[in-house]
C-alpha cells in the first residue's frame, strides 16, 4: 500500500482528497476539491474568527472544532454569504481533514485480512462521505474523553473496517453477482484471457447468478446486511447441469455450441473463482474517477465539460456552436413553423395552463389534491427535478407526482394540439376499421386524428393507395389485388407494412409533442420563474460583482481576461464567481420557503440548485 | 410571464438549452420493491420445479407485484377500468414455469410485462409466445429491469419503455433460435403517458389461430418435457414452435406439464378403493395414510382389545343393532362398531351392504361405507377414509393438523368426497382463521366449498373440525388447500 505525502497547509488539509495516481509510480496523491478551496476563501474573508484560526499552521483542532460545530450544532448563526448547504461543506472539510484516517486505519487493518488494501479503503472511504453516516460518527465523539478527532476517527475506523469486512458488501460473491457482463468482460480480458473462455464463462455466470440468487441471497432466511454465503458444491452442480443442457441448444452462443464440453460442478466452481480473481483484480487499480465520485456529486467539472472554454479565444464561438447544436428538436420545429403557428400554439398553451391551474386549486378546494400539489410542476419543470426526489421533498408516492405530471398537465396539453392539427378530416376514411377500433365512441379520436395527420404528407403513396382503396373504399384485397395488378400476397404485406408505418408515426408524433413540446413549454413556463428569482438576486448585488457577472457570463470573458478587465488577479475572478453562486443558490432556496413552503434538506437538492444556478448563469443570462 | 417567454422563443430559442444542459425530464421510472413483497414473491416461487423457473417465477412476482401497485394507483384517478392480473395464480405459476412474461389486462387492453435482471442490455426481448399466441398477445410490451441487488443492497424494479403489438412482430427481429422478438432498447417509447394516450387502438397485428394437436402428440412432448431437469422446455427444437405454441395455450395440458414437472402429484381417488388395506397400513412412510394410523393414538383406546376377544356372538348382537326399527343414531353407532370388530367377517358385510342400501341418512351411509372398507377392501360399496399431516411449523406453535379425505362410491358411478381437518391431538381445537377450501383444476375456489376456523372471546380457536362435502364428476380434477395466513399446503386429486 503506497504511503500518501504529507500536506503541509490548513488550506489543503481542509480542501484535498487521496486519489491513486494512475500514472504506473503506484503512488498517492491529493486532489484539489475547488469548492472546497473556495469556501475556506470565504470564510476567511467574511469570519475574522475563522480567518485568525486559519492563518496559524498548529491550530487544526480549533480549526476543525469550527467545522464540527457547524456541522453538529449548526452554529454560529447562518449569514448571507455563507452557502445554502452549509452543513453539508462543514462536512466536507471534515471529510477531507480526517481522510488521512482511512491510509491509517486501512493500514493497520491489511495485515489482518486477506482483502485487497482497495476493499478496506472502500469501507472507510463510504462512511465518510455518506453525510448521515459520518454525522453519526462524528456525534459520539467526545473531547472531554481526552482523545482529539484524529485519534477518535482513526479507532472508530478501524473498528468499522474490521467489522464490515465480514459482511456482505464486500463477498467476493455478491461482486461477480452484482457486475454485468460488460464489466466482467473487461476484467476477464484485462487478467489476459481470451476468446472463447470468455464467452464460456460468462454464459455460466449468468446461469450461477440464477441459482445462487435464487438458493441464497433471495431467500428470506438469509439476513440482510451479514455475509453472503458461499455456494454449495450442489449450486457448482446444478449450474452445470444447466449449461451443459443449454449448451446443445441452438439458443447457445456459437462460442459455447463449438468449443463445449461437457463440464462439472468442480469446472463452473473453478471458472467463477477466475471470474472473481479477475474483478478483484480490476478493483486493485482504482480508478480516479471511482473515488472522486465518493467525494461529491457536486462538482464543476461536470459542467465545465459541457461548457469548457476555447482558453485561446476572445469569444467562445465554439460554445455557441455547441449550444445551437444541443438545441432540441422543438427549436427547429419552431423555427420550422409559421409564425402564425407558432403563435398559435402558445396562445392554446396559455389558456390551457390557466385553465388548468383553475381546475387544480378547484380540486385543492374540494379535497380532490392537496396544497402540496401545486408545487409539483414547479420543482418538475422550474427545477428539473426527477420524480423520486420531488416526491421524498413532498413526502408522496412517486406514482402520485407521475399520474399529476401526466393527467394535470401533459395530456391536457398534449389534447389541446389537436385543435391546431386536426383540420383535415381524412382518417375516418382511411384507417377507422382497423387502427381506431373504438372510433365508434372515441375518448381521444381528436389528437390521435391530429397526430396522424402530421405525419401522412410523408407517408409513402403505395401505402397511401391500399389503404384508402381498403378502408375507405372498402374494397376486398382481391380486388384491390386486381387493380393494382399484385397478388393477393402482396397486398396483404403492403397493408400490413402500411399499418405498422402509420401506427409507428402515430406514436412517434405523440411522444415528440409530448416530450419536444409540451415538456419544453411547461419547461420554458416555470423556469421563467425561476430566472425572475434570480435576476432580481443579481438586480441586489454590489456593483463588482455585477461586473464580475457581466464579464464572465453577459460578454463570456475567460478568469484572465475578467481579471484583466477588472484589474485583479484570477484567483479573486474565481473567488467572487463562488460567492456570486452561493449568493443566487440562496436567494433561489430562500425564495422556495417563503413563497412555496419548500424546504430543501438534502445534499442531491442542494447539488440540484446549484445545477439549475450554474446552468443559468452559463447559459441563460443573455 | 408567459409573455416575456413567447419573446425569448421569438429570439432566438436559447432558452431550450436549459433542458439539454441538464438532463431531460423523461423520468425512468424506478421503484424500489418492498422486502414483504421480495419475500412472498420468494415463497410462491418454490413451487416451480427447478432453479431456471423459480428463477424465472421470482423475477416476474417481484415485476407484477410492484409494477402494479403502482399502476393501479395512476389509473385509478383515470377513466380506465380497473387493472387485473391475466389469470389466477395457479395459472401464472405454469406459465413462469416455461414463459417469462406476465399479462396486466384493463378491459380489452393488455399490457405484457417482461422482465429482465441485465443491467447493461441493449436489446428488448419478447418470448414468441406472448407475440405469435392469439390469446396471449398484448397491446404493449413493457421492458422491465429488475435489480435484485443495487449499490445500497436494495430490490427495484426500473420501467424502460414500451412498443407495441404491430411494431415488435412486424419490425423485430425475429431469432428462431431462442424463439424472441427483439428490437433496440433504444426503439422503446420511455414514457408512459403516451401509452396512456394511445389506449383503445387496434395495436395489434393479427395472428393466424394455433393448429390444434392430436392427444398422442400431447402425450408424447409430455413424456419429454414432464421431466423437471429439462431446463429449457420452450427451446426444444424436437418440438415444432406451432406445437409448443398450441400445447402451452391449452390451460389443461400447461397444467398437467406444470403438476408433472414440479412433482405435484395427482392422486387419483379411485386408486385407494384399489388399494389393499394392509399394505396401506404399512405404508406409514408415505404422505397419505389411513386415518385410523394417523389418529391412532385417540383410536387405540376404543379400538384395542375389541378384535381381539369378539366372539361371533357379539358381531351377531351388534349387527341386531342394525334392524330397521332402530332409529338412525343407533344404526350409526353400530355401522362404527362393526369397522372395528367384524374384519372379514361374512354377516356384517352383508349386513353393512345392506345398510347401505337401505338408509337415507347420510351420515349413517359415510359410517356404513367407511365400516365395509375396514372389514371388506375391495368391495364395490367400501369407502375408504384416509388422511395426511399438516404442520405449519413454528407458526401453530408446531400442533399438528390431520387433513381427512374420505370416499364413498355411489350408484351413480360418482364419488362422494368428504374433505375434513382436525387437531391430531382430539383434546385441542383448530386455531383460529384457518381456512379449508376446495378449488377448481386451474385454482379458484369452488363457491360454497371454503369453511374457516372461529375465534372465541379471548382470541382462542373455538372450533374442532371443518368438513367440506362434493360429489364431482368422475374424472374431474380438483384442488383441497389448507391455508393460514400467508402459508398454504395444496394437495391435487382427481375424482
Amino acid at each position: 500500500m503506497p504511503k500518501p505525502p504529507k500536506r503541509l497547509n490548513n488550506t489543503d488539509k481542509f480542501s484535498t482528497f487521496l486519489v491513486d495516481n494512475r500514472q504506473g509510480d503506484n503512488r498517492f496523491l491529493w486532489k484539489t476539491e475547488a469548492n472546497l478551496r473556495r469556501n475556506l476563501v470565504l470564510y476567511q474573508k467574511y469570519n475574522p474568527l475563522f480567518a485568525e484560526l486559519f492563518i496559524e499552521p498548529d491550530r487544526e483542532s480549533e480549526i476543525s472544532q469550527f467545522w464540527l460545530n457547524l456541522a453538529l450544532n449548526d452554529t454560529p448563526t447562518a449569514q448571507d454569504w455563507e452557502p445554502p448547504n452549509r452543513k453539508f461543506m462543514a462536512l466536507k472539510h471534515l471529510a477531507a481533514y480526517l481522510d488521512e484516517s482511512c491510509y491509517w486505519s486501512v493500514k493497520e487493518v491489511c495485515g489482518n485480512y486477506s482483502r485487497p488494501w482497495e476493499d478496506y479503503f472502500a469501507i472507510a472511504r463510504d462512511s465518510f462521505h455518506n453525510p448521515v453516516r459520518f454525522t453519526n460518527i462524528l456525534q459520539n465523539y467526545n473531547p472531554d474523553r481526552g482523545a482529539n478527532l484524529v485519534t477518535y476517527i482513526n479507532r472508530a475506523l478501524t473498528n468499522i473496517i474490521k467489522d464490515e469486512a465480514q459482511v456482505k458488501k464486500f463477498s467476493p460473491w455478491r461482486l461477480l453477482a452484482q457486475k454485468t457482463d460488460q464489466k466482467l468482460t473487461e476484467a476477464l480480458k484485462a487478467n489476459g484471457e481470451k476468446e472463447p473462455y470468455i464467452s464460456l464463462v460468462l454464459v455460466a455466470r449468468n446461469f450461477f447468478k440464477k441459482v445462487y440468487h435464487t438458493k441464497r441471497t433471495q431467500n428470506p432466511n438469509f439476513v440482510p446486511g451479514k455475509r453472503w454465503l458461499e455456494p454449495t458444491p450442489e449450486d457448482f452442480d446444478e449450474v452445470a447441469n444447466i449449461y451443459n443442457q443449454y449448451r446443445l441448444l441452438p439458443a447457445a452462443p456459437h462460442a459455447v455450441s463449438v468449443n463445449g464440453i461437457t463440464v462439472t460442478g468442480a469446472t463452473i466452481k473453478n471458472w467463477m473463482e477466475t471470474c472473481i480473481t479477475a474483478l478483484q483484480n480490476q478493483l486493485k487499480s482504482i480508478p480516479e474517477d471511482s473515488l472522486e465520485s465518493l467525494i461529491d456529486a457536486q462538482r464543476e467539472s461536470e459542467f465545465k465539460q459541457l461548457y469548457s472554454s476555447d482558453p485561446s479565444g476572445y469569444q467562445d464561438l465554439s460554445l455557441s456552436e455547441q449550444l445551437e447544436e444541443k438545441e432540441s428538436l422543438i427549436v427547429k420545429e419552431v423555427k420550422d413553423n409559421s409564425n402564425q403557428e407558432r403563435q398559435k400554439i402558445n396562445a392554446i398553451f396559455e389558456e390551457q395552463i390557466r385553465s388548468i391551474q383553475a381546475k387544480v386549486e378547484k380540486e385543492i378546494q374540494r379535497g380532490k389534491l392537496r396544497t402540496l400539489h401545486k408545487k409539483i410542476p414547479l420543482l418538475r419543470y422550474g427545477l428539473g427535478f426527477k420524480q423520486q426526489p420531488i416526491a421524498c421533498i413532498l413526502g408522496i408516492n412517486q406514482s402520485n407526482i407521475y399520474h399529476h405530471i401526466s393527467g394535470y398537465y401533459e395530456q391536457p396539453l398534449i389534447k389541446a394540439l389537436a385543435g391546431i392539427y386536426a383540420e383535415t378530416q381524412w382518417v375516418e376514411t382511411y384507417v377507422s376499421q382497423w387502427l381506431i377500433k373504438d372510433f365508434a365512441a372515441p375518448l381521444n379520436s381528436d389528437y390521435i386524428q391530429a397526430a396522424l395527420v402530421e405525419n401522412f404528407g410523408k407517408f409513402p403513396s403505395e401505402y397511401r393507395e391500399v389503404l384508402q382503396l381498403r378502408f375507405g373504399y372498402k374494397l376486398t384485397e382481391q380486388q384491390i389485388s386486381q387493380r393494382l395488378s399484385l397478388t393477393e400476397l402482396a397486398v396483404q404485406e403492403r397493408i400490413r407494412n402500411a399499418q405498422t408505418c402509420l401506427e409507428a408515426e402515430l406514436i412517434k408524433n405523440l411522444e415528440t409533442w409530448r416530450k419536444d413540446l409540451v415538456e419544453s413549454w411547461l419547461g420554458k413556463f416555470y423556469q421563467s420563474q425561476v430566472y425572475a428569482v434570480l435576476e432580481a438576486a443579481i438586480a441586489n448585488f454590489p456593483h463588482d460583482l455585477q461586473n464580475l457577472v457581466k464579464y464572465r457570463y453577459r460578454l463570456e470573458f475567460t478568469d484572465a481576461q475578467t481579471a484583466n478587465q477588472l484589474q485583479c488577479d484570477e484567483n479573486q475572478v474565481s473567488e467572487g464567481i463562488y460567492l456570486v453562486k452561493i449568493q443566487l443558490q440562496n436567494a433561489l432556496v430562500k425564495w422556495l420557503q417563503a413563497n412555496l413552503d419548500i424546504v430543501l434538506e438534502r445534499s442531491a437538492e442542494f447539488s440540484r440548485i446549484s445545477q439549475v444556478v450554474e446552468a443559468w448563469l452559463n447559459n441563460l443570462y443573455k | 410571464m408567459v409573455e416575456q417567454f413567447v419573446q425569448m422563443i421569438g429570439e432566438t430559442g436559447i432558452m431550450f438549452n436549459f433542458n439539454t444542459a441538464n438532463k431531460d425530464y423523461s423520468d425512468e421510472l424506478y421503484l424500489p420493491v418492498s422486502s414483504i413483497d421480495q419475500k412472498q414473491a420468494w415463497e410462491s416461487a418454490q413451487n416451480q420445479s427447478n432453479a431456471i423457473a423459480r428463477y424465472n417465477a421470482y423475477l416476474n412476482l417481484l415485476c407484477l407485484k410492484t409494477f402494479l401497485s403502482w399502476f393501479k394507483d395512476w389509473i385509478e384517478a383515470t377513466n380506465l377500468p380497473e387493472p387485473k392480473v391475466w389469470q389466477n395464480e395457479e395459472s401464472l405459476a405454469n406459465i413462469w414455469e416455461f414463459v417469462n412474461g406476465t399479462v396486466i389486462q384493463m378491459g380489452e387492453t393488455r399490457l405484457v410485462l417482461i422482465p429482465s435482471d441485465e443491467a447493461d442490455a441493449e436489446t428488448f426481448c419478447v418470448p414468441q409466445e406472448w407475440i405469435d399466441i392469439p390469446s396471449w398477445v398484448g397491446d404493449y410490451y413493457l421492458a422491465i429491469q429488475v435489480n435484485l441487488d443495487d449499490d445500497e443492497g436494495e430490490c427495484a424494479i426500473e420501467v424502460r419503455g414500451f412498443i407495441t403489438h404491430r411494431q415488435l412482430k412486424n419490425n423485430g427481429r425475429y431469432n428462431e433460435s431462442d424463439r424472441t422478438y427483439s428490437v433496440p432498447l433504444e426503439s422503446l417509447v420511455p414514457n408512459l403517458t403516451t401509452l396512456e394516450l394511445t389506449i383503445g387502438l387496434g395495436l395489434r397485428q393479427e395472428i393466424p389461430s394455433l393448429t390444434e394437436i392430436s392427444a398422442a402428440e400431447t402425450a408424447k412432448v409430455l413424456s419429454i418435457l414432464g421431466n423437471a431437469s429439462v431446463y429449457f422446455p420452450r427451446l426444444r427444437v424436437d418440438i415444432p414452435f406451432a406445437h409448443w405454441a398450441a400445447l402451452l395455450d391449452n390451460q389443461k395440458t400447461r397444467q398437467q406439464f406444470y403438476h408433472q414437472r414440479s412433482g405435484k402429484t395427482l392422486i387419483n381417488l379411485r386408486q385407494w378403493l384399489q388399494t389393499n388395506i394392509e399394505a396401506a397400513k404399512k405404508a406409514v412412510e408415505e404422505i397419505w395414510q389411513s386415518s385410523d394410523i394417523l389418529f391412532a393414538e385417540a383410536e387405540l383406546v376404543r379400538g384395542s382389545g375389541r378384535t381381539e376377544n369378539t366372539s361371533t356372538a357379539d358381531i351377531a348382537s351388534v349387527i341386531a343393532l342394525l334392524n330397521p326399527n332402530k332409529p338412525d343414531i343407533t344404526h350409526y353407532q353400530a355401522a362404527g362398531v362393526l369397522g372395528e370388530i367384524a374384519p372379514g367377517n361374512p354377516d356384517a358385510i352383508k349386513a353393512l351392504t345392506k345398510l347401505l342400501q337401505t338408509t337415507k341418512n347420510e351420515q349413517t351411509r359415510w359410517q356404513a361405507s367407511l365400516s365395509l372398507g375396514k372389514i371388506d377392501p375391495g368391495n364395490p360399496l367400501a369407502g375408504v377414509n384416509n388422511a395426511r399431516l399438516i404442520d405449519f411449523g413454528i407458526q401453530l406453535n408446531h400442533q399438528k393438523l390431520g387433513l381427512i379425505v374420505a370416499i364413498m362410491p355411489t350408484v351413480q358411478g360418482r364419488l362422494s368426497i368428504r374433505v375434513q381437518l382436525k387437531p391430531v391431538d382430539s383434546a385441542s381445537k383448530l386455531p383460529p382463521h384457518l381456512k379449508l377450501s376446495v378449488l377448481s383444476e386451474t385454482g379458484e375456489v369452488i363457491p360454497g366449498l371454503e369453511e374457516e376456523s372461529g375465534i372465541d372471546a379471548d382470541g382462542k380457536g373455538k372450533t374442532n373440525l371443518l368438513t367440506l362435502n362434493l360429489n364431482p364428476k368422475p374424472g374431474k380434477c380438483f384442488q383441497v388447500r389448507v391455508t393460514l395466513g400467508e402459508l398454504s399446503v395444496t394437495e391435487y386429486f382427481i375424482a
